[in-house]
């Protein structure tokens, strides 16, 4: 394990620690990829949030063995979705989100793409800053990224 | 029943006659904020001061405008004790002439914000700080200087309401509170706090010496040119003298509130006018979307657009009837953009993985008599640092599970804001360095500098050395720390101040390169996250609450555990605001399990370590011994490090006010 970094280190640990968390250049309208890292999918104001706020996402190789999607605020109540697009208290354990099924291993999409839904309601009156987590298991390891709705 | 608790009793119900009075709630208008940092431009103009940048920020940290004159400036934060570059954050340049990416930043925009944050946030309507206040309360010794007298009361408290935090609100726009502040409080003379009508209404940061710096002679006083120009901004929302800090005693020396004042100003504000002239108001990214002024929000309002007010009826998230005392006795809460209170009691983790009553985790019922029974604690005890004397402690109280998570905030009407944020660090940390395998998350925990040039340690290195200094099964055997204990170790001294014995607190920078830029673990566990928050103030890790600190992606693995694993971001998930150093803070138990920890942060630590450590107490009572304080044998005080013995709390020897109880906490 590193304790120290040489100065030769310094630009560039800088940049490759920004990129690891900074929004990806795609977006969820084009196809965005999920990592055990995690990061900013997308951000959003409030006012520009779409009707249907939903999210592509490229698999890859991944084969999913459940699909998540759960929030979380400033507070101290995170929630988390359900298929029908339901929100309930989460109490954070990974085993206790529900599968949105959003990906059918019996008709796996050809183009790799699957679509979270996340809300298709106004936000108005929602604790902002919120953001949502859209998440796959595959595999044991749980792979998530972020949308960021602001106030 | 013993007699102390008897007599404890006497005063919680004596204290029902110190009901607080409603604050008034006020907030900066635009026209005012122009008016403040058109005075304190007029003063930099007359003094041909070439470069300034002052801001203003509203009593929970909204940046309410940000003027510059002349050009952006590069400014460089510096101890003035000859570190050289290499050493925390000394020495470290921030802005146009700095090496890349740190060019990028407007480093002297962030310098203003936080001293400005910094002079809101420890003021109140019995106290009034500023950051000249805030360097001499940081030091290694208190009094300044004074060689062998243990460190300052607020030792580490520069490192809270980070830009990283989970707790703070983020964001451009004005919003609920507490805001983070860029470079976390300041020491830097030039922050001052601003009243209207007798209440804290924000503060005014100034910087134009390019230093970030901090008092290192308290024997002298100084002609600061940032502390004269935000003077001049100042008038017209002046504390009143007798809530100054130089009227305020700690330990026996009075604090310093400034160097200067009013007589030694070129110009008179008063004639200043109505809008700033010679300069630009500026965009800071991360802090004001608007090259403007704007106004800010009224603290405790009831529309609950500061992020603080009185609880009422409905708040109490469900727990019902445990709450209701808090709403009774006037308590504030946090709440958010909706007016909803933030943090109602909920179920906690145990270490098995259990929430509330499914194992040994706290439950909601329980959180609620914790906030309780600590508030009436503070509600009946002696402030030490407010006016008028005999005034009750007024502070933050935040209780937390064995994974850091929330489960319940309430607050006294004006303690002070920093508290908010500070108090959930002592809860944290007290509860993480508890934990039987506190050493395995350090071990786990490789964070590393970002600035290659800038060494520092990882947890394990820490580790290693209170495996060293304290024994070889350190952080591993269930000694429970109180916030108090991880500070006695985390000094450039040890024992605390007294340098003659030449030894360095295992979690500590030793002294030839320590400053209060660089401490020790404290800062090392958050630095990436201060520099990336500099860098990129929008960036993802700085927006999501579920980030924090520590480079903490907090999350539980697939099998449900808290992953105290380090992921690839070297991850030390528990201390989601950070690690604090100094006391007021107790880890819980139920019976001799660790369930979880309290902090309380406001009017004096002495009385913040009782009211955490009777708060507890209390509920243990009054919930028939469900949950409890650490048992004594396992107590930090308990065992010798070095042929000594740490303290776990101290609390005042006669705090209660109309009560003749002495040492309340003895023999608990």
């Amino acid at each position: 394990m590193h304790r120290h970094m040489t100065r030769f280190g310094f630009a560039a640990c800088l940049l490759l620690a920004m990129g690891a968390g900074a929004e990806a250049a795609a977006d969820c309208a084009s196809g965005v990829v999920l990592s055990e890292r995690g990061g900013v999918l997308q951000r959003y104001r409030l006012a520009d949030v779409p009707e249907r706020l939903q999210c592509r996402v490229n698999l890859g190789s991944d084969r999913p063995e459940a699909t998540y999607v759960y929030a979380h605020t400033l507070t101290n109540r995170p929630q988390k979705r359900d298929e029908n697009g339901f929100w309930h208290r989460w109490d954070q354990r990974v085993e206790t989100l529900i599968d949105n099924n959003f990906y059918d291993a019996a008709n796996p999409p050809a183009d790799r793409m699957v679509t979270f839904k996340i809300v298709s309601e106004s936000l108005e009156g929602t604790s902002l800053p919120v953001n949502f987590h859209i998440a796959y298991v595959v595999s044991g390891a749980l792979k998530y990224g972020v949308i960021v709705i602001e106030p | 029943m013993t007699r102390h608790f008897l007599g404890t009793l006497l005063a919680l119900c004596l204290g029902v006659a110190f009901a607080p009075g409603a604050l008034a709630q006020q907030a900066l208008t635009k026209a005012q904020v122009d008016r403040i940092v058109s005075q304190a431009a007029e003063e930099a103009r007359a003094r041909n001061v070439a470069n300034a940048t002052i801001a203003v920020v509203d009593r929970v940290g909204n940046v309410l405008g940000v003027y510059r004159l002349g050009a952006n400036s590069t400014i460089t934060i510096s101890s003035g004790r000859n570190i050289p570059l290499g050493n925390g954050l000394d020495k470290v340049p921030l802005g146009t002439d700095a090496p890349a990416p740190l060019n990028g930043i407007d480093g002297a925009a962030y310098a203003a914000i936080a001293k400005a944050v910094t002079g809101a946030y420890l003021s109140s309507s019995g106290n009034a700080f500023t950051t000249r206040t805030a360097s001499q309360i940081v030091q290694e010794w208190f009094n300044v200087g004074e060689r062998g007298q243990p460190a300052g009361p607020l030792y580490g408290v520069q490192f809270s309401s980070l830009t990283c935090s989970d707790l703070v609100n983020k964001g451009e726009t004005v919003g609920f509170g507490p805001r983070r502040t860029p470079l976390g409080l300041s020491a830097d003379p030039g922050g001052l706090p601003l009243y209207f009508r007798g209440v804290v209404v924000g503060g005014i940061g100034v910087i134009a010496d390019r230093l970030y710096s901090l008092d290192l002679d308290i024997r002298d006083y100084d002609r600061s040119i940032d502390e004269l120009i935000a003077i001049a901004g100042q008038a017209g929302f002046m504390p009143s003298v007798a809530i100054r800090a130089h009227r305020i005693t700690v330990g026996g020396p009075s604090l310093r509130y400034a160097d200067v004042d009013a007589r030694y100003l070129v110009t008179r504000p008063a004639r200043a006018p109505a809008l700033p002239v010679g300069g630009a108001y500026i965009t800071v990214p991360g802090y004001i979307d608007v090259a403007d002024s704007r106004a800010g929000t009224a603290y405790g309002a009831a529309d609950g657009s500061s992020g603080y007010r009185r609880a009422m009826a409905g708040d109490d998230g469900g727990v019902g009837a445990p709450f209701q005392p808090l709403i009774n006795l006037g308590a504030f809460i946090l709440v958010d953009n909706t007016n909803t209170n933030r943090f109602a009691p909920i179920d906690g983790f145990d270490l098995a993985g259990n929430v509330g009553g499914a194992g040994d985790g706290l439950q909601a019922a329980e959180v609620a008599e914790l906030l309780v029974q600590a508030f009436r604690v503070a509600r009946v005890s002696r402030a030490q640092i407010r006016k008028p004397l005999s005034s009750f402690v007024q502070v933050t109280i935040s209780v937390v599970d064995v994974r850091g998570n929330i489960l319940g905030i309430v607050r006294t009407p004006d303690a002070p804001v920093f508290g908010t944020d500070v108090s959930l660090q002592k809860a944290r940390s007290a509860m993480l360095f508890s934990r039987m395998d506190a050493g395995a998350i350090f071990d786990a925990s490789g964070a590393t500098a970002i600035l290659g040039l800038i060494p520092v340690q990882n947890g394990q290195f820490y580790a290693d050395r209170m495996r060293a200094f304290v024994g070889g099964n350190a952080l591993a055997n269930g000694v429970a720390y109180g916030a108090r204990s991880i500070g006695n170790l985390h000094r450039p001294f040890f024992p605390d101040g007294v340098d003659k014995q030449k030894l360095t607190g295992p979690l500590s920078t030793p002294y030839a390169t320590w400053s209060p830029f660089n401490v020790g673990l404290q800062l090392d566990l958050v630095f990436n996250d201060i520099i990336l928050g500099l860098v990129d103030p929008n960036n993802a890790s700085n927006l999501d609450p579920t980030t924090g600190c520590a480079n903490g992606a907090y999350r539980t693995d697939t099998a449900g555990q808290p992953n105290i694993v380090a992921d690839a971001n070297d991850n030390l998930p528990l201390l989601r605001n950070g690690l604090q150093i100094f006391a007021g803070g107790v880890p819980i138990y139920r019976g001799n399990a660790l369930i979880g920890g309290i902090g309380i942060s406001g009017d004096g630590i002495d009385q913040d370590d009782m009211v955490a450590f009777l708060g507890t107490h209390n509920a243990s009572l009054f919930l028939g011994g469900a949950i409890n304080n650490a048992p004594k044998a396992i107590r930090a005080n308990a065992i010798n490090v070095q042929g000594t013995s740490l303290r776990y709390v101290a609390c005042p020897f006669a705090p209660i006010i109309r009560s003749r109880l002495q040492e309340p906490c003895r023999n608990k």
